[in-house]
């Protein structure tokens, strides 16, 4: 997931005013800038055990609130809670690992860009939506708001056309084995599919 | 006319090299920028609105339910 992360922190940005949001939106985001770090200075494949497994997202997690709640209160709790949500969330639209030596599972929706970017844009107006709620019905408030979820719900289109444009491999979702054959590609006269 | 497909592999220019940390790093600080951007105007606009409710002296005061 891309946008939809940033609607998270917005969503938990509602939960609990007083946290800034920057902090919460870096941790929403967290195991994907730990990747990038992991990366630098040349791509290196196969990080994603490091940083997108469920041991790593718990680890991650369980440091970024320590480490914010050694600084600042409250919403340490927020931050580890942001930075355990990309989990599930890249679960949706990618394909991420459990823990090391599994195959990779997930919905893969990024190479469905049509209907990742009706998923992510779903995802930007909930979380839009609880931002808004703590503020008193604003005229110029609510304008900055939609303003702000129409810029993100604009960025997630230009991610997924281009994905749609340079994305050459085929759907391959996997909630289970690598091993087994997806359901969706059985055929229809095929007895008990 | 505009051929959209040779646009957008110029303005990725480097797609063939997959997910180049540094396209990364760019593609994760626009969003959180977006929301830095959109959060300080909202903080803006509320404490404007709290300092003009403040010199009308309103009964009824702004709530504080926006933190920094």
């Amino acid at each position: 997931m891309y946008i939809g992360h940033a609607a998270v922190a917005l969503a938990l940005k509602a939960r609990e005013p007083r946290l800034p949001l920057i902090p919460l939106a870096l941790a929403c985001f967290g195991p994907d800038w730990v990747e990038v770090a992991l990366m630098f200075p040349v791509k290196r494949a196969g990080m994603g055990i490091y940083t997108h497994s469920i041991p790593a997202v718990l680890v991650g997690a369980a440091a970024a609130g320590l480490a914010y709640a050694a600084f600042r209160r409250p919403g340490a709790m927020l931050i580890a809670i942001g930075w355990l949500l990309h989990w599930p969330a890249d679960l949706l639209t990618g394909r991420k690992p459990m823990y090391y030596g599994t195959p990779l599972v997930g919905l893969d929706l990024y190479s469905l860009p049509f209907v990742d970017f009706l998923l992510e844009s779903l995802v930007v107006v909930v979380g839009c939506a609880m931002y808004a709620r703590r503020f008193a019905p604003r005229g110029e408030l609510r304008r900055v708001v939609v303003m702000l979820g129409t810029t993100l719900i604009l960025l997630q289109g230009a991610v997924d056309v281009t994905l749609s444009v340079i994305r050459d491999s085929e759907w391959t979702p996997s909630l289970a084995r690598s091993g087994w054959p997806s359901q969706l590609s059985v055929p229809a006269s095929e007895p008990g599919g | 006319m505009l051929d959209l497909e040779r646009l957008i592999r110029l303005v990725t220019a480097t797609h063939r090299w997959g997910l180049h940390p540094f396209k990364v790093a760019v593609a994760l600080l626009l969003p959180v920028f977006i929301l830095w951007m959109a959060d300080r105007r909202i903080r803006h606009l509320w404490s404007a609105a709290a300092d003009h409710e403040q010199v009308r002296g309103d009964a009824e005061p702004l709530p504080s339910r926006v933190g920094g």
